[in-house]
């Protein structure tokens, strides 16, 4: 290389380290002073990001148990349908939210934005009365759960910010719930919508050392940061099918509580009864038997037009599924990207592209959701006496049966992928060190 | 190799973007709906009356948060009507101190800044305590104490400063003793606190640790009472402690120390054997006041508005802004005006909002002079 060369390329590192070291002293200057003592306690206390990182994966992880025995509590041998169906819906969005933000990309912020939605809901569910209003007293394991995972995230959110760091938080929190009415309903609030610009400064001080967290160079941070992203996505694949028999119990309940279907339940029953007693009534009543024949057959026709119309609801109820199925979607990306990953690594390493991802598992899932409602349907049709609320779990445990079913078929498919991938990554891998090695023998023949 | 591994970086870095928060507006439609439902499940139940809800489902508490009964509204009225000034204030007013009245004063710095769009008013909590070190230090220009300064405090704060300290009430609150809404505890003493809380007992002859030393016909049995609070920085612990327990400690066997008054209350809203100490403006349906008496043959005495203004209640106290100033002509103007806008119909009305109550009007701080009549303060120092 020639000196003329080698100049600009000395010059820009100068300048490199030069705006690096004014960058360094331009963030620190912003930050408060801090004593030694201080300091040495923040060093005693601190946590890595990584560690952040699991704590906050765990804590996803906690919630869903915490909600998975209260809502099990609720609407266990619970008769009332609506009750299992709101349990149903609750934990749906607040487990899929918790597990939305344990993926999202920055630590603190998914740290925050547990405390947030965590703390809120307690406002929302815990402390208004408003489980027990709707729950009676099965609420009372909702509530309790709910207070603790605050108890958790409070617990969490204290290995990270100072104290004052902590009471800025609460205030920003309460604040935007009396702003907001008191009423929201809070599973998809996030730090960004009760912090404002107070917020964000909030996380950069944290980040930059203001806190009890560990700061990063940025450098380091970055390949953090691409490595707790693959993880998170297979962190997020893993639980998916979690989710999976939760959305479609949230369809068959949707399904039941339609108007439609109870009108449907109840033509059922009419029908059913009629037809029971048609052979004797038809022998006692002569003429009138032709009547009662003519309404048996009407019975029939608008039992048949309900189910007609039921059909194109269902639909409905489908869109409202892959509408609300954005964490599949999120899934069905993160693996495409990952996907694209490997066909450019195989080309780079000049062998052939390998086998890509097969994610029909993941599109069967919606399918499967539609073979669930036609499968109800039919149930529903041949059911009789299902307005009895006694019997209605009974009734409807083939459907659960047939749900469970598709879950673990779920389980395996995703399981299989995620698998794929690790054993494609390890295959990559070992490829690339064989043909590096294999050039290296083929430079060191050519050598001698 | 370098290829593979910067793919691999650039794709995974790739992937971090896409794995952030984007914005869920399928997911919060979905909760949209659902809050429809609840609400609507709400209705239905408050209007069948369901065997299996509570005694509290009636949302027609005339205490509760944000529910003016006909006697707030006719004391808010007795306020003067704030008349914003003309050129009004400007700057940042720093308040620290109290939890409890964080809350408030933020609300009020919002509607203040509606007004007065040059100014601003930063608030931060953290305790009486920890705003009254802050004063003394600089660190703010108002510490918001939820308890009455001593004769110490003030002679300490004068002599650091050098300047002169100033008390203004804001508004009234008080110190509850709160349980879960299905605890049916009628009442509790003076003495029988002393008992709970106090590691000496001074007023009882043995602790009192379980339900059942407390009431024996309490239905939580021989469960021991778990006991929610702040730590004794703070203004309600102070002046909890000073009219339960004068010079004794608080005990630890089932003490549990909260961050904030608001998740004392949500404790004891969660937990059916919970017993916790915070302020009146921190009441949910879920948590209840248990009437408080000074002493056995005394009335116990349930927190409300009307007791609370009256001074009946035991654990009555006033919110006070705390500040320094050479001397009454030397306020900053930004103080007095936040001050007046305080003690205005406007303020009062944002406090009664978040569940405190008001003032007696017939008694303002001499400070703020005549606050009846507009414009009728001394011409302000420029801060």
């Amino acid at each position: 290389m020639s000196p003329s060369r080698r100049l600009p390329s000395t010059l820009c590192r100068l300048l490199a380290l030069c705006c690096a070291v004014a960058a360094l002293v331009g963030c620190s200057s912003g930050q408060r002073k801090q004593t030694m003592a201080e300091k040495a306690q923040l060093k005693d206390q601190s946590i890595t990001e990584q560690q952040l990182d699991l704590l906050s994966n765990a804590f996803a992880d906690r919630y869903y148990t915490l909600m998975l025995s209260a809502s099990e509590r609720v609407m266990r041998d619970n008769p009332d349908l609506q009750q299992r169906r709101l349990m149903n819906g609750l934990r749906l969005l607040s487990v899929s939210s918790m597990y939305d933000i344990a993926t999202s990309a920055d630590t603190v912020t998914q740290l925050v934005d547990q405390l947030v939605v965590v703390t809120l809901q307690n406002y929302f569910w815990v402390d208004s009365g408003r489980s027990q209003r709707i729950w009676g007293d099965r609420a009372q394991f909702l509530v309790q759960n709910l207070r603790r995972a605050r108890e958790d995230i409070w617990s969490i959110a204290g290995r990270v910010f100072t104290q004052d760091q902590l009471n800025e938080l609460d205030l920003l929190i309460s604040s935007w719930w009396y702003r907001a009415g008191g009423t929201e309903f809070v599973a998809y609030v996030r730090f960004t919508d009760v912090g404002a610009e107070r917020g964000a400064s909030l996380i950069s001080e944290v980040k930059g050392g203001g806190g009890l967290l560990e700061p990063l160079d940025r450098a380091t941070e970055q390949v953090a940061q691409a490595n707790m992203a693959l993880q998170r996505s297979f962190f997020w694949a893993k639980r998916l099918p979690l989710f999976a028999n939760w959305q479609v119990q949230a369809l068959t309940y949707d399904f039941l509580i339609m108007p439609e279907t109870q009108t449907l339940l109840g033509n059922v029953n009419r029908v059913a009864e009629t037809a029971g007693n048609l052979p004797s009534i038809l022998e006692s009543k002569g003429d009138m038997g032709k009547e009662l024949l003519t309404q048996y057959r009407d019975s029939i026709q608008a039992t048949s037009a309900l189910l007609d119309k039921v059909g194109p609801l269902m639909t409905t109820v489908q869109g409202v599924a892959q509408e609300s199925g954005t964490a599949v979607g999120r899934v069905n990306e993160s693996l495409r990207i990952v996907q694209a990953m490997q066909a450019e690594a195989a080309k780079a390493s000049g062998g052939a592209p390998s086998k890509p991802v097969d994610l029909q598992e993941y599109g069967a899932l919606l399918e499967n959701l539609h073979k669930n409602l036609v499968a109800a349907n039919a149930l529903l049709g041949t059911t009789q006496d299902l307005t009895d609320k006694k019997q209605l779990a009974e009734r409807l445990q083939p459907i659960e049966n047939l749900i469970q079913m598709r879950i673990r078929e779920v389980q395996g498919a995703t399981d299989a992928v995620v698998g794929g991938i690790i054993g494609r990554l390890a295959m990559l891998v070992g490829g690339v060190m064989a043909a590096l090695f294999i050039f290296y023998l083929w430079r060191r023949k050519q050598g001698t | 190799m370098r290829v593979v591994l910067a793919t691999l970086l650039l794709v995974s870095l790739g992937m971090a973007q896409q794995a952030g928060p984007p914005k869920p507006t399928k997911q919060e439609r979905a909760a949209s709906r659902l809050q429809q439902d609840v609400r609507s499940a709400e209705t239905q139940t408050t209007n069948k009356a369901a065997p299996t809800a509570t005694p509290d489902a009636e949302p027609v508490d005339p205490n509760a948060v944000g529910t003016y009964s006909p006697e707030i509204s006719e004391a808010i009225k007795r306020f003067p009507p704030y008349i914003p000034l003309s050129p009004g204030p400007e700057g940042t007013l720093r308040i620290t101190g109290s939890n409890t009245m964080a809350q408030l004063l933020t609300a009020l710095g919002d509607a203040f800044k509606s007004i007065y769009p040059n100014t601003n008013v930063v608030v931060k909590q953290g305790g009486s305590e920890k705003g009254l070190e802050a004063l003394k230090t600089g660190q703010c220009d108002m510490a918001a104490f939820s308890v009455a300064l001593t004769a110490a405090e003030v002679a300490d704060l004068e002599s650091a400063t050098g300047l002169k300290v100033f008390q203004v009430p804001i508004a009234l609150g008080a110190i509850c003793v709160f349980v879960n809404a299905d605890n049916p505890l009628p009442s509790i003493t003076h003495d029988q606190l002393n008992g709970i809380f106090a590691i000496t007992h001074s007023r009882t002859k043995d602790p009192i640790l379980r339900w059942n030393d407390l009431d024996p016909k309490s239905p939580l049995g021989d469960k021991f009472m778990s006991l929610y609070m702040l730590s004794s920085s703070h203004g309600t612990m102070r002046g909890f402690m000073d009219w339960v327990m004068p010079g004794e400690n608080l005990q630890t066997i089932t003490r549990y120390e909260e961050p904030g008054p608001s998740s004392v209350v949500n404790a004891c809203c969660a937990y059916a054997e919970a017993m916790g100490i915070s302020g009146y403006a921190n009441r949910q349906p879920r948590a209840r006041m248990v009437p408080v008496s000074e002493g056995p043959g005394k009335p116990a005495i349930e927190p409300s508005f009307r007791t609370i203004r009256d001074g009946v209640y035991p654990m009555t106290r006033p919110l006070t802004l705390v500040f320094l100033a050479p001397s009454e002509a030397q306020v900053p103007s930004l103080d007095l005006e936040f001050l007046r806008f305080a003690w205005s119909e406007s303020g009062q009305d944002t406090f009664a909002t978040l569940g405190v109550v008001v003032p007696d009007i017939d008694h303002p701080p001499a400070l703020l002079g005549d606050i009846h009549r507009p414009h009728g303060l001394a011409a302000p120092a420029a801060k």
